[in-house]
């Protein structure tokens, strides 16, 4: 199997703002940055091959340096809280830094909260009761060190998948940290398929769920599971594929940590099949064949832009090279048969 | 009421110091000082009525000044929360992803005083893949 660049490309996204905060004022804030990891550390050969590959980051002066990144692992949630409570402010004014990445923000939550034992019964509902009372003291601590520093504050956070209904069997698990996590169209994904999914599903079906499953059915439109698809940032397809049903997303932490956020930005990405996809063309995996994977930036929502809008359609396309990433120009409609040519972004992982 | 430091953190809780220990074992927040019949507190948290409005009361001031909202004296006060247009303007900045359509879409780039979030998937799924042979057989 070829080595895909398989994220959507947060960390692509992080790296660049790195190095782009240190230049001078129409790209950044001439200030030194500081980027908090919970899982590894900051992937700097990556850093160093942006630094000396970017166009704007080659010509800029003073240039930016790796010295200017000033970076923290936090293992667990303890030492991230003491680090972000105690530390971080401190670091700020004595190294003037003006941004402050948080990578990810949901893994030690997760690890913390969502561990086997934890979770059954009474006890998850008040484990994450928990959870949420502690995002919204992280938030508001972060907040207030953008506010009062006026430093930008970016926090990349992951994203599980959304089932729905009760397709097959073996996808049918409840995870912790979900009443978002299950979307639920319906109790047969099958039959939602093809209908618009910004809409009701007919009467018909609605009255068949309902009468199979009474509590199933959520596409009340006061649920949450109908309502999440304007802040979550996947599911506003007015005209959803097949497969764009199947890949539904959901952002880790819920609609807690969402009512935190200023802003938030989705990297999507989708795959591109080869020109079969046919059984007798897929590889000895058993997957089809996979050629590559087309990428886009999404705004789902912001206080100082509108946001992209339903879908794809106003979403920016781009690539990662090895150069940084960049936006696809708008072509012709067809552009799915001409991007052979460019598919560097084969030996990047992120 | 381990939360009206947080909320407020200049609130004088010096004053209240008698009240506060009860109010925190019977879980009482800001936000139930706010949205909850005073009445309702004092039995609650067991406390003489007058000194728990009395404490409403001052938490509602104390928001409301940090808010600039205050009406009479507290007015003009300077509020972190309450700014002027020029005021936000002056202090408006961002940070370039370095590309000029995603800058767009951005409105400019990541700001300042803001938490961004960026959120997208990490690794391929793999179960994407069951999914999809799933539906082609």
């Amino acid at each position: 199997m070829t080595i895909f660049s398989s994220g959507a490309g947060k960390t692509q996204f992080l790296l660049t703002l790195l190095l782009a905060a240190q230049l001078d004022a129409p790209y950044g804030l001439s200030s030194s940055t500081l980027y908090i990891s919970t899982e590894s550390a900051l992937p700097t050969t990556r850093v160093s091959q942006l630094l000396h590959t970017h166009p704007v980051l080659l010509s800029a002066n003073p240039k930016p340096t790796l010295d200017k990144i000033i970076s923290i692992v936090t293992p667990d949630l303890e030492s991230q809280d003491h680090i972000l409570r105690y530390q971080v402010p401190v670091a700020l004014r004595r190294h003037g830094i003006r941004l402050i990445i948080l990578d990810s923000v949901a893994a030690n939550y997760r690890a913390e909260f969502e561990r086997p034992g934890a979770g059954n019964g009474q006890n998850s509902g008040a484990n994450m009761a928990q959870r949420s009372s502690e995002l919204v003291k992280l938030g508001q601590l972060l907040r207030d060190l953008a506010r009062n520093e006026n430093c930008a504050i970016v926090v990349a956070n992951q994203v599980a998948d959304r089932f729905a209904g009760g397709g097959s069997p073996f996808l049918n698990r409840t995870t912790q940290s979900s009443p978002l996590a299950r979307r639920s169209a319906g109790n047969n994904p099958d039959s939602s398929i093809g209908a618009p999914l910004s809409s009701l599903p007919g009467v018909r079906g609605e009255v068949e769920v309902n009468t199979a499953f009474p509590f199933k059915s959520t596409m009340d439109p006061m649920s949450l599971d109908h309502q999440q698809r304007w802040f979550t940032g996947w599911g506003d397809d007015p005209h959803p594929s097949h497969l764009t049903i199947k890949n539904m997303k959901t952002p880790s932490l819920g609609l807690i940590w969402t009512t935190q956020l200023a802003c938030r930005v989705a990297l999507i990405k989708r795959p591109v099949y080869g020109p079969g996809i046919l059984a007798d063309e897929e590889n000895e995996r058993g997957e089809p064949v996979l050629r590559k994977w087309r990428r886009w930036m999404k705004v789902v929502f912001a206080p100082h832009v509108a946001p992209s809008g339903p879908g794809l359609e106003g979403a920016v396309e781009f690539e990662i090279k090895g150069e940084g990433m960049k936006a696809v120009k708008k072509k012709a409609k067809n552009s799915d048969d001409d991007d052979e040519d460019n598919d560097e972004d084969n030996d990047l992982q992120t | 009421m381990t939360d009206l430091t947080a909320v407020l953190p200049g609130f004088p809780t010096h004053q209240y110091v008698r009240l506060l220990p009860s109010l925190e074992k019977n879980l009482v927040t800001t936000a139930d000082l706010l949205t909850l019949d005073c009445v309702e507190i004092a039995k609650r948290a067991q406390l003489p009525l007058l000194d728990v409005k009395r404490l409403c009361n001052a938490t509602l001031e104390a928001l409301q000044r940090s808010l600039g909202i205050a009406e009479g004296e507290g007015v003009q006060q300077s509020s972190l929360l309450r700014k002027t247009g020029k005021e936000i303007l002056g202090s408006w900045r961002t940070i370039s992803t370095l590309d000029d359509d995603l800058d767009r879409a951005l409105g400019g780039g990541i700001p300042t005083g803001y938490i961004t979030e960026i959120t997208g998937e990490r690794y391929a799924t793999f179960l994407l893949y069951f999914v999809i042979i799933d539906n082609l057989l």
